[in-house]
């Protein structure tokens, strides 16, 4: 049988070595930071208010979104701010594709509000230039920080409109805070929370980081905590990744077994190029040799449009990932360095896990693949079409969805359609046919209740 | 080809002996004789096989050519799963091994070690056409799984990559692309054979060659690998310290040359990407191919070798004609 294909960008004598410079960077604090991880999970279970519940560690999740504030719904529009109804069909998208296991929603302005300047408040939040310094990212200067409330309004909208697991985004502590009271909400308790919880807490990097992720393993909503290499390089990977480690003993020593996930935030202000993508390799080897699982945010391409060039970098993204071993991979269905939100490029997106999916399964070597007898059978120059072994192994074909397979001369007959026009057809279709099961009223009222509380701190 | 590029290429496929014969005294005249040739190796042969499990004659012929005068040649099976080989992955290597190796072991018996090479582009039928789906994920398993095989019986092999399915050079072609390229190369293919074309490899196109290359430059780097003690690069971390800045570092001097340069990828703000015409990889490629074919000149053929080529060329239409 086979047990799919796995790559190790790094040998086991250059992990050793990088684990030594990440433990020689915490210093007199590696001792203490080492037994505290040892009691973090590998893994735990991520559920949905209305989905099937998906093991989250040693195999590899398709999230979509994340804290982008923009939108392009279609193939050529211009950009503009996303708003209600735009988050609520990027979540009902995702929660129609299979291939999607977590919904990252992006995040709104609520009319009548007015985005924040420059400048930190009492919530902790951080401003957007500050954040952008420290994260390199656009995403961070452009997602929930130009957006009042950052992505608490979208969280009522988000869970309206999926039924799968959620990751909200914390830019604060009164944010943080307010995430848990959700999941406690929609979880139903404090022990239902703990057991099957229902979000999960993506934690913005600043200075209450650990703050949030110390919120977060008390109620026992697992957190995912960033790990930024800034500049880019090895150098910037050993920081960045010692720093989570620090934060991620903390909340060990807080809550033991705490559910926390080291969070690779690609940093670039250009296409995730060969360092972004060894990087994440590299990350995963290093954060699965410290037991800790790792998602990694290179799903989200710097093309403008689901064009060639978005393909091109998922594609190599997604693969090397998978390869890699990531436990999750974010960022489907966003463009712009992950600030923009597109419709089409998450059909697309999903098409390209599936696609990759597939190909890292690998092969399965065994009497009934290896089809000696049918070999023989079938002979020289003969054809396999018709074998009873054909029949009953040729569901297992890979199919797309978006890919062109006709002859040349059908397809310009038929108008040289591309793969994202079959994909925006595809996304009308679902947009109009997929139900997901309502929130409670009472659910939708204490949502809002701990949004509105939130906004008034 | 000789008059347009120094660089070595591959004949897909010479049919028959005498055709064999005429490249062979061609590739002779331009290496500067016989014996140069093999010395020179400017020219191999691929022959496809005839799946499931058979040779044409007529390439066998070519092949057994190119061995006599060792030159390299390779066996290319084209089987496509469910139709030509079994509908199973493990099934159709059973069947791509079995037709290359068949051929390989023909001319090692004639010509005792020749140099050979396997070649493979395996594939799997579409379901809704049955035709060939030119990429999909059982492609590239096939075509690395085929390369560890290879290796494991000593043989280099030339897989089968990129050479889309995708009928333009958009996004299906960068799904294609990307994948083949990332299995050629971390399997450790000798060879990569594909680059240019589209529509299941009847199209051949040099925008799209161009698009390829950048994809295959960004792998190959990443396959290059992460760590030495250069790169690790303790002192120079240990000089910045806390909250510096690496930028003047005479460590990043040294390294910065060989931090990767896109050719044709978009890293504009988007107001100045829709300002400048909202340009795709598609057209910056364009425009590099057709600089290359306005600009670049080969290193010509002399007066001489040319002449013989012109005069190999006539005899083969005169004989040709007369048979």
């Amino acid at each position: 049988m086979s047990d799919g294909i796995r790559l190790e960008l790094l040998a086991a004598a250059e992990v050793t070595a990088l684990r030594t410079e990440v433990l020689e960077r915490l210093g007199a604090r590696a001792a203490a930071v080492t037994a505290a991880l040892d009691r973090a999970p590998a893994g735990w279970t991520l559920h949905g208010r209305a989905a099937e519940p998906v093991p989250f560690g040693g195999g590899t999740l398709l999230i979509a979104g994340g804290p982008a504030a923009s939108t392009l719904d279609r193939f050529d529009a211009d950009l503009r701010m996303l708003q209600a109804a735009d988050v609520a069909a990027f979540c009902r998208l995702a929660d129609a594709l299979p291939q999607v296991s977590v919904v990252a929603p992006p995040c709104f302005t609520p009319p009548g509000v007015v985005a924040p300047g420059e400048g930190s408040d009492g919530g902790g939040r951080p401003a957007a230039s500050a954040c952008a310094a420290a994260t390199g990212s656009p995403a961070a200067a452009t997602g929930p920080l130009r957006t009042a409330g950052g992505s608490l309004p979208a969280a009522a909208t988000a869970l309206a409109a999926t039924g799968k697991h959620l990751l909200l985004s914390a830019r604060g502590v009164v944010e943080a805070q307010a995430i848990v009271d959700m999941a406690l909400a929609v979880a139903g308790g404090r022990d239902a929370l703990r057991e099957r919880p229902p979000l999960s807490m993506w934690v913005w990097p600043g200075d209450k980081t650990a703050d949030m992720v110390r919120l977060a393993a008390e109620a026992g909503v697992p957190a995912f905590l960033p790990v930024v290499p800034t500049g880019g390089g090895r150098t910037a990977l050993i920081e960045a990744l010692s720093a989570g480690l620090k934060t991620t003993a903390g909340a060990q020593n807080v809550a033991p077994g705490a559910p926390v996930a080291l969070s690779l935030l690609a940093d670039r202000d250009g296409p995730l190029d060969v360092a972004g993508f060894a990087a994440a390799a590299a990350a995963c080897q290093l954060a699965h040799s410290f037991g800790l699982p790792l998602a990694a945010t290179t799903l989200s391409c710097s093309a403008a449009t689901p064009d060639w060039l978005a393909s091109a970098e998922n594609t190599t993204a997604a693969l090397t990932a998978w390869l890699a071993g990531a436990d999750g991979l974010a960022g489907a269905g966003l463009l712009r360095g992950g600030s923009v939100t597109s419709l089409v490029q998450l059909a697309l997106d999903a098409e390209i896990a599936s696609y990759v999916a597939a190909t890292v399964a690998g092969v399965r070597v065994d009497d009934e693949s290896l089809a000696v007898d049918v070999i023989e059978k079938v002979g020289i120059g003969g054809n396999y079409l018709g074998e009873k072994h054909t029949r009953r192994t040729m569901r297992h074909v890979w199919r797309p969805r978006f890919f062109d397979r006709v002859p040349c001369e059908q397809w310009i007959r038929e108008g040289r359609r591309q793969s994202a026009e079959l994909a925006a057809e595809f996304v009308e279709r679902t947009l109009a046919d997929h139900h997901v099961p309502p929130l409670a009223p009472a659910l939708v009222a204490e949502l809002e209740r701990i949004v509105r509380r939130a906004a008034a701190s | 080809m000789f008059a347009n590029t120094s660089k070595h290429f591959q004949t897909v496929t010479t049919v028959g002996e005498e055709p064999a014969r005429y490249l062979i005294e061609m590739a002779a005249a331009v290496a500067g004789g016989a014996r140069e040739l093999r010395e020179r190796l400017l020219v191999s042969f691929v022959e496809c096989t005839a799946g499931p499990l058979s040779h044409d004659t007529p390439n066998l012929e070519a092949a057994l050519v190119a061995a006599e005068h060792g030159v390299p040649a390779g066996f290319l099976p084209l089987p496509l799963a469910a139709a030509t080989a079994p509908a199973t992955l493990a099934g159709t290597l059973v069947v791509t091994l079995a037709e290359a190796l068949s051929g390989i072991v023909l001319l090692r018996l004639a010509r005792p070690g020749v140099s050979c090479f396997i070649a493979t582009a395996p594939s799997v039928i579409d379901l809704t056409s049955g035709g060939y789906t030119g990429g999909g994920p059982e492609d590239y398993v096939l075509a690395a799984a085929a390369t560890q095989l290879a290796h494991s019986y000593g043989l280099p092999i030339a897989m089968g990559t990129m050479a889309t399915g995708a009928k333009e050079p958009g996004w299906q072609a960068a799904v294609d692309d990307s994948l083949s390229t990332l299995a050629g190369v971390m399997s450790w293919a000798d060879l990569m054979n594909g680059c240019g074309l589209l529509g299941g490899s009847r199209t051949l196109s040099y925008p799209h060659m161009v698009m390829e290359t950048e994809v295959f430059g960004i792998v190959k780097k990443m396959a290059a690998g992460v760590v030495d003690d250069d790169t690790l690069a303790l002192d120079a971390i240990a000089e910045v310290g806390p909250d510096g800045t690496y930028l003047g570092h005479k460590h990043t001097r040294r390294h910065a040359a060989a931090i990767r340069r896109p050719g044709i990828w978009d890293r504009t703000p988007h107001e100045v990407w829709q300002r400048e015409g909202s340009r795709g990889a598609y057209e910056p490629a364009r425009e590099i191919a057709d600089g290359i074919l306005a600009d670049h000149r080969p290193e010509p053929l002399s007066d001489d070798v040319a002449a013989a080529l012109r005069a190999l060329v006539d005899r083969a239409d005169r004989e040709s004609v007369d048979a």
